[in-house]
């Protein structure tokens, strides 16, 4: 079947594309480096034997990133929860740089840190409307929650990082 | 909801501009008279652009994923961007290889003409930028090969004459591995040497034009050889004669 066939090498092309961003979804998505290694290569797998129901027009990032969030939410997640893997959010996000001393890298740090401590809901509604730039209706619709909700988490994890609000003095930003 | 029916969800919605020009002008109205609500949109105010840069700063670190578990080496020369998405690339194309079943070796037309096309997207610019170290190429050569299961020399590969060595990629035609080397003239034009796995029987060189391209192909030893570029025809003859000359002899 050539067609199919044509479909999984175009998907295949697009994935190189993105795939690091992928990667970091899944990051977000599963809040350590090992679960998210596995979702970002079993999303991939999946995309690639289901490339041909994906629409001509459609994204491929955002369709790639459902599928991930499918695999996570009804698979993945609870094979962590049972390993006894937890959901907590693991320091280890926060990688040594390769220069520990520029500021910038530490800055990073601590805004992943504070990002990765939010309660996964949060923490995955942030990445998705501030990192990724989904508008409030995408989230809702690739999240599949109402956009009220999507509202009310960004609302929580801001006031939990309202820390590095640019007007925060030095004193509570290094408080943190 | 707060006395002045602004909820701290409005307020958010009002700092990412997700509201209507008529509820933001509304609470715009509100925060001028109100500094407890100004107060409130205060805590509620974070740097999203830190955010957005912090995580952009993990994508260098993207693991290579699906080569975790082979024996490339580890990265040294080349930036660790530069390596997430060679291996990503990489991870990829092998991807398509293990999930399709191992179909009958492609016929030769077939293929030429596929890389003829695709051939044809190339200019200089695809190329020229690719300057690299000669470790970062030859670990590169070492993986691609390695799919291929053909083992062409580097020293051949890097040194052919007229022709500035750039990359060495896998790609798939079908369900085969096609390795692509990719070369600029001294000219600025690009020239590819491709190889993929074959069933047919051996066939000495013998040049075409495909596409309007200047083309030579081989076959030897199992495997379909091609020579392609917008270039003079009789170079990218002798480029042939050269590797075949050289594969032959076992390079």
């Amino acid at each position: 079947m050539p067609d199919k066939k044509a479909a999984r090498a175009r998907l295949a092309q697009e994935i190189q594309g993105f795939h690091p961003r992928l990667w970091r979804y899944c990051l977000a998505l599963s809040g350590e480096r090992t679960a998210a290694e596995d979702l970002c290569q079993s999303a991939c797998l999946r995309a690639l034997e289901k490339s041909d129901q994906l629409q001509p027009a459609s994204n491929s990032d955002r369709w790639v990133f459902r599928i991930a969030r499918n695999l996570w939410f009804n698979q993945l997640r609870a094979e962590k929860v049972r390993r006894g893997g937890g959901l907590v959010a693991s320091d280890d996000i926060a990688l040594a740089s390769p220069d520990p001393n520029a500021e910038t890298n530490i800055f990073h740090a601590e805004v992943l840190r504070a990002v990765m401590a939010l309660p996964e809901a949060q923490r995955i509604t942030v990445f998705l409307v501030y990192v990724e730039g989904f508008s409030y209706k995408e989230a809702a619709e690739h999240l599949q929650i109402p956009i009220g909700t999507v509202m009310s988490r960004l609302a929580a994890a801001r006031s939990k990082l309202a820390a590095y609000n640019p007007n925060a003095d030095a004193a509570t930003r290094q408080s943190l | 909801m707060t006395a002045n029916g602004i909820d701290d969800e409005d307020l958010v919605a009002y700092l990412d501009g997700e509201l209507s020009a008529e509820r933001a002008a509304q609470i715009r109205a509100a925060l001028e008279s109100d500094v407890t609500l100004r107060d409130r949109l205060s805590a509620l105010q974070i740097d999203t652009a830190a955010v957005r840069s912090a995580f952009d700063s993990l994508l260098d670190q993207a693991p290579a994923g699906m080569l975790k578990n082979t024996t490339a080496p580890p990265p040294a020369l080349i930036g660790r961007r530069a390596t997430a998405i060679a291996a990503s690339l990489l991870i990829v194309a092998a991807l398509g290889f293990t999930m399709g079943r191992f179909s009958a070796p492609p016929e030769t037309e077939d293929w030429r003409m596929a890389v003829a096309e695709y051939q044809l997207l190339y200019r200089s610019e695809t190329l020229s930028h690719l300057v690299r170290e000669d470790d970062a190429l030859e670990r590169e050569r070492a993986r691609v090969v390695a799919r291929l299961g053909l083992d062409i020399d580097g020293k051949t590969l890097m040194n052919l004459d007229g022709l500035s060595y750039r990359r060495a990629q896998l790609l798939g035609f079908e369900d085969a591995p096609l390795v692509q080397f990719a070369y600029l003239d001294g000219n600025q034009q690009p020239l590819a040497f491709c190889v993929t796995p074959t069933g047919a029987a051996d066939r000495p060189v013998e040049s075409a034009n495909l596409k309007g391209l200047s083309a030579a192909s081989w076959i030897a030893g199992g495997y379909a050889f091609l020579v392609i570029g917008d270039i003079a025809p009789d170079h990218v003859r002798r480029t042939a004669e050269t590797l075949a000359g050289a594969i032959g002899k076992g390079a």
